[in-house]
């Protein structure tokens, strides 16, 4: 007789490896094991998000605390069973799919523990309509439990992991998604490379840059919204002049970045409006969704209109100020790209240099 | 900005700070950054009678006191599987605790001393005994290719004429086959050689035949004169024969080079080949015929012992049934002994451990362990003789496992495999081994002994002062190498640690076991038991230890150089760097302990205000390395000029990889089988058609009626664990199955689903296939799949398979099928990695025909390096 087979679905036990996870290979390679991150989102709760990311592909990460499923377990580990719910959401809720899923069944869940949920879209085709699948796997304390895909993907989405069904009961809390969510294929250091060479190979295309904080610790970033630290006015500025320059050359108006099989365009009307139409193609093949490419797109603009003002002032050194600060100068909002100070004691003055602020 | 918080500042200290209205001050405190060189340790503790040369040692440190403990010898286990005993420190009883493996009934002894005492196997009474589950005792068989181990006398029987001799072919006291049988003419077609003994020789279960040695002879010519068909026969009784094995079509034969045949296992009188004449020579010519005994020994399979607290020793199980070895775990759940209770943590590992030890990270309440193990890689080749021999390539890897506590009583769950080093298998003179591991300063640090030698660096013969004997080192580049990670996830290159010098032995000693690296006091201190005696006829315990560095997190007072210094200043952007003028007018800095130019200084910058005599505040604001000292001295000045930049030089300047190193994310993958393309081939573009014509249309894989096939996904090809869903839609009568860990088309794993005649109820069974021959591993009768239950689910994890089915949304519930990877009775090893696909065979698979001469031959010996 005939056999039909379809919809084969394969993952592996590996971990889901973000920019984020990546670059902290990458650090502590070189003995740099404290690697600072922000996130896109963070709360507390068993389901607290709701908001709409700008990737696909992304991961949540949490505590769990609660009753695992099972208290007792035999010495021999085996023949149990259990499941986790995972909700797809749209934008203004859950659209009331629920998809039940296998999981590993050999080990319990701690009642305290890491989990790790990632999302992937899966992709075998350049044909967007295709691009219909979304996977789903749960890690807890680094140990794939299981894996299930949604069959469509209602808009954006907003999908959280859900401890409080079925036969896992109890809550989590401290969940984040990293800023740096998306999806490191691979990351590599060749021989004779330094672990910076893999970093920035890992990076290239992405506006993400790091810097060591006062503690040692490697603080990765992503330009964004922030709220101004410290206001100067004019007299707090000790050298003679305020020197601020504004070089156009560098101002982009509309950017289109061609992923690995997609692409996609951002252009901010009002700049062009301001120094003309101004257009250019950047390629990056590791992005791999059309919301990446937009949003990478949207920080080259901003970074580019950014980057075209600049100014210095020479103020009393603060010493808690760090690079990519948002600071104000005479009512103007920048941020501070770095600083260098000669102590002269009890003098400290700092020259101080700056970029213009790109965001509202 | 650094806030309040991140400050460690009074919220009045730092708004005084921030404020302005106070002097500034600075302050620079400079530490010493690098371990330098260690400082050889050692002990002179042990008596010439406990334990000999052994290599089994093991050491705890409580805070103040050592506590050692020496092994017994070897000889009692497997080479290399030895265990160590481990010490730990009993606070509730102010006692070390040691733990070792009785060798002559595999059961855990421990008996304690009081700190300050030393601890020997020969010289501590066991103060109590836990057993082992039962099962723990092995039979482990081991070949014996003497021709004749009883000793019987033989007789051989030419069988055919022109003056062959047949002594020298089955002759045990002839060993060197360079001795060989000729025939001057072959005839007849069908010549029989033999031999017969005395008495029988038992558990023979292979015949071993080794070409005769034509070194510097035209090697072409006498290769094509070994035999090439032939049948393999034995005898019971010296007077019938039965055929044992028939072999076609050997050839290239490489000079000495000694082929295998499996015969059934017997006691048997007699071996003979009937050699067929179809090779096309008139001369035969074979060096030695021997059979291949095997004997048994009983053996241990607690192979390491890794105590990770007082409450907690994990051992690695080898189940030789299975060839798999299983972590487990005792709990103490009271006094040691008859309290322990035996835990299965449910990690099967198909490849051999090398090395084991544990740790217990209090702060995070984890217990960690960190495995040195063997890692398989794909098939290479490797030229034997004039032969291309397919094997297993193995290097080792050293990766640590998390485990994590449930409630009281529970038992901990495991995390998956963080891989810590991989040495690629390729790589013919890298390895690593003896892994020990410590979480101190709030840091993992685990040491391997690497051995990253080529082969222009092995075999220094070193001749020891101590007692006049010579050993080889491993020198140049052989090393112990010092992994650090904050969480035992992610981890640091391999710290070369310099090299150890130890009396005049030269480099770190061969040893077996691992330099676990222990807090004493400000320093980092590695103990180990050398493998040699020293010249008061002692073992010596001997180690070494790091001087206080920050590197290792073991701080020193720091020196305070405020007050030399002239001119300063800081620079804040991609990196942080700084310039500093010091007066060294005093010569302070002439031989400085940390600031000077034959080492690296690690300088803390604070900037502060001074709000009165006496009442300075600061604050944090980078972290330095030293990069260039200059002196200047004049007639009236000396200056010494220093600059240094942030940690980030670590990362693009001081850290640079020897080796390709690779991590890649979780892979997904889906596929429909739609033809996207719409050129009649795109279904199949991630799947290798291998046997059979399958096609993909309508978005199905399908298969012709009656017709096996095989095919294999090309998304990857090295699976190790995996979980696979695939929607299958069969027919009662139907067979078809799951292919994984698949090597080649002829060798891999397969689960076959059989719909029978019952309505819905199927029958499971597993199977290895190996140069197309299906072994049966497991069968698993009446298994409940309805005809909508049409999901398949397959996984592989921590050497168990999986299998599972359901229905759309509903949770795969009763129809659970699980087990052990590899149940069967096999001295060989599997591949635990490898591709998947599928196999649709709607045949017996023993009536599978397909061939190929020139395969994979029956063995894959593992652990060959290339």
């Amino acid at each position: 007789m005939t056999v039909l087979m379809t919809n084969l679905r394969v993952s592996d036990a590996s971990l889901p490896l973000t920019v984020y996870d990546a670059c902290r290979i990458g650090f502590a390679f070189a003995g740099l094991h404290d690697v600072v991150r922000e996130n896109i989102i963070s709360g507390t709760g068993t389901n607290p998000f709701g908001t709409v990311l700008d990737v696909v592909d992304y991961v949540l990460e949490g505590d769990y605390t609660g009753s695992a499923f099972s208290t007792t377990y035999s010495s021999d580990l085996s023949g149990t069973e259990d499941n986790v719910t995972v909700n797809q959401a749209s934008a203004s809720g859950s659209d009331g799919h629920t998809y039940s899923h296998p999981f590993l069944s050999y080990f319990p869940i701690p009642p305290a523990s890491k989990y790790k949920v990632s999302y992937r879209l899966l992709r075998m085709s350049n044909d967007p309509s295709t691009l219909t699948l979304l996977n789903a796997s749960l890690f807890v304390n680094g140990l794939l439990r299981g894996s299930t895909s949604f069959t469509r993907i209602v808009g954006g989405l907003a999908v959280d992991f859900n401890p409080g069904e079925s036969f896992i009961y109890g809550s989590g809390s401290n969940q984040f998604t990293p800023f740096m969510t998306e999806f490191a294929e691979w990351f590599t250091i060749d021989p004779g490379e330094s672990p910076i060479g893999g970093i920035n190979r890992l990076l290239e295309g992405r506006y993400i840059n790091f810097y060591v904080r006062f503690d040692g610790s490697v603080y990765l970033f992503r330009a964004r919204n922030r709220s101004s630290v410290k206001t100067y006015a004019l007299d707090d500025i000790e050298s003679e002049s305020f020197v601020i320059s504004k070089d156009n050359r560098v101002i982009k108006t509309h950017i289109r970045v061609l992923g690995a099989y997609v692409y996609d365009d951002y252009k901010d009307e009002a700049l062009s409006n301001q120094y003309g139409y101004r257009f250019v193609e950047y390629n990056n093949p590791y992005l791999m969704s059309v919301a990446e490419c937009r949003k990478e797109a949207e920080r080259y603009v901003r970074y580019s209109n950014e980057s075209s003002l600049s100014a210095s002032i020479d103020v009393n050194f603060l010493p808690t100020l760090e690079p990519e600060d948002r600071i104000t100068v005479d009512g103007v909002d920048y941020v501070i790209n770095g600083y260098s100070v000669d102590y002269t004691q009890p003098q400290a003055t700092a020259n101080i240099s700056l970029r213009g602020y790109g965001y509202e | 900005m650094i806030t309040q918080a991140e400050s460690g500042l009074s919220v009045g200290d730092y708004n005084d700070l921030v404020s302005g209205n106070y002097p500034y001050k600075y302050k620079v405190l400079a530490r010493k950054w690098n371990i330098g060189t260690p400082t050889e340790l050692r002990t002179n503790s042990f008596g010439p009678t406990e334990g000999g040369k052994t290599k089994l040692f093991s050491a705890y440190y409580n805070g103040s006191t050592w506590g050692f403990a020496i092994g017994a010898p070897a000889g009692s286990f497997r080479v290399n599987t030895a265990i160590p005993p481990h010490v730990i420190w009993d606070s509730a009883n102010s006692v070390f605790q040691r733990l070792y493996v009785d060798t002559s009934t595999g059961a855990l002894k421990y008996a304690n001393r009081a700190a300050g005492s030393n601890l020997s196997i020969s010289a501590l009474a066991d103060a109590g005994t836990y057993n082992f589950p039962s099962g723990n005792q092995q039979t482990l068989y081991t070949d014996n290719e003497s021709y004749t181990p009883s000793g019987p006398a033989y007789t051989s029987t030419p069988a055919i004429a022109g003056g062959w001799t047949l002594a020298d072919l089955f002759n045990p006291a002839n060993p060197n086959p360079t001795s060989f049988y000729r025939g001057n003419s072959f005839s007849p077609a069908t010549a029989v050689v033999q031999t017969t003994f005395s008495s029988a020789v038992s558990n023979c279960y292979k015949v071993k035949i080794t070409s005769r040695d034509w070194t510097g002879l035209s090697g072409t010519k006498y290769s094509s004169r070994m035999i090439r068909n032939f049948d393999i026969e034995t005898t019971t009784d010296a007077v019938n024969w039965v055929t044992a094995l028939q072999v076609r079509k050997e050839t290239n034969w490489g000079p000495k080079e000694s082929r295998y045949y499996d015969i059934p296992l017997g006691n048997y009188r007699g071996v003979r080949l009937k050699i067929k004449n179809t090779n096309g020579s008139a001369n035969i010519e074979i060096g030695k015929v021997q059979f291949v005994t095997r004997t048994s020994t009983t053996v241990n399979s607690v192979e390491y012992l890794a105590g990770t607290s007082w409450d907690y020793v994990f051992y690695a199980y080898r189940d030789f049934s299975k060839n798999s070895w299983n972590l487990r775990y005792l709990r103490r759940t009271g006094s040691m002994g008859s309290t322990f209770t035996d835990y299965n943590t449910g990690i099967y590992f198909q490849r051999p451990i090398l090395s084991m030890d544990g740790c217990y990270n209090s702060t995070a309440n984890e217990h960690v362990l960190a495995i040195n193990m063997v890692e398989t890689g794909s098939v290479v080749y490797k030229a034997e003789g004039a032969k291309a021999v397919p094997y297993v390539s193995q290097k080792s890897s050293t990766y640590t496992i998390k485990f994590s506590p449930q409630a009281s009583g529970n038992p901990l769950v495991p995390s998956w495999l963080n891989p810590v080093d991989i040495v690629n298998p390729a790589s013919s003179y890298k390895n690593r081994e003896g892994v020990g591991i410590n979480f101190i300063n709030g840091m993992y640090m685990l040491t391997l002994r690497s051995y990253d030698a080529n082969e222009y660096n092995l075999g220094t013969t070193v001749v020891s002062a101590d007692n006049g004997t010579s050993q080889v080192f491993y020198s140049g580049y052989t090393s112990y190498k010092l992994y650090t990670s904050k969480d035992g996830v992610f981890w640091s290159n391999g710290y070369k640690i310099p090299t150890v010098y130890i009396g005049n032995l030269g480099v770190t000693p061969s040893i077996g076991w691992g330099a676990k690296p222990f807090l004493v006091g400000n320093e980092i201190q590695a103990h180990f038991h050398a493998n040699f005696v020293d010249n008061k006829g002692y073992n010596s315990i001997i180690g070494f230890k790091f001087a206080s560095s920050v590197m290792t997190g073991t701080y020193l007072t720091p020196t305070d150089i405020t007050d030399e210094i002239l001119e300063y200043s800081v620079d804040k952007s991609e990196f942080f760097s700084s310039s500093i003028t010091l007066d060294n007018t005093s010569g302070a800095f002439t031989n400085h302990a940390v600031i000077n130019d034959s080492s690296v200084a690690y300088l803390e910058h604070y900037h502060g205000i001074q709000r009165g005599p006496g009442d300075d505040v600061y604050i944090l604001i980078g972290k330095t390395l030293v990069e260039s000292i200059s002196k200047i001295k004049s007639l009236d000045s000396s200056l010494v000029s220093i600059t240094s930049r942030d940690l980030l030089a670590l990362a693009t300047d001081y850290t640079i990889s020897e080796d390709a190193y690779y991590a890649n994310s979780q892979r997904v993958f889906y596929d429909n089988y739609s033809d996207v393309t719409d050129s009649g081939y795109g279904g199949l573009a991630h799947t290798a058609k291998h046997k059979g014509a399958l096609t993909a249309e309508n978005g199905f894989l399908q298969s012709p009626d009656n017709v096996q096939c095989i095919a294999f996904s090309t998304f990857a090809t090295d699976f190790r664990d995996f979980l696979v869903e695939n929607w299958t839609y069969s027919h009662q009568g139907d067979k078809y199955g799951f292919i994984f860990k698949a090597l080649d088309p002829k060798n891999y794993f397969f689960f076959e689903i059989e719909d029978i005649a019952t309505a819905n109820t199927v029958t499971c069974k597993l199977y290895y296939k190996r140069k197309n021959s299906y072994t049966l591993l497991n069968t698993w009768a009446s298994v409940s799949l309805s005809d909508t239950q049409y999901r398949r689910y397959y996984s592989c994890f921590a050497g168990r398979f999986l299998f599972m089915t359901g229905t759309d949304f509903v949770l795969p519930g009763s129809d659970i099928r699980s087990f052990d990877l590899i149940p069967i009775n096999s001295s060989s090893f599997y591949p635990d990695i490898g591709s998947i696909g599928f196999e649709i065979t709607n045949v017996n698979v023993s009536e599978d025909t397909y061939t190929d001469e020139n395969g994979v031959p029956a063995t894959l010996p593992p652990g060959q390096v290339m």
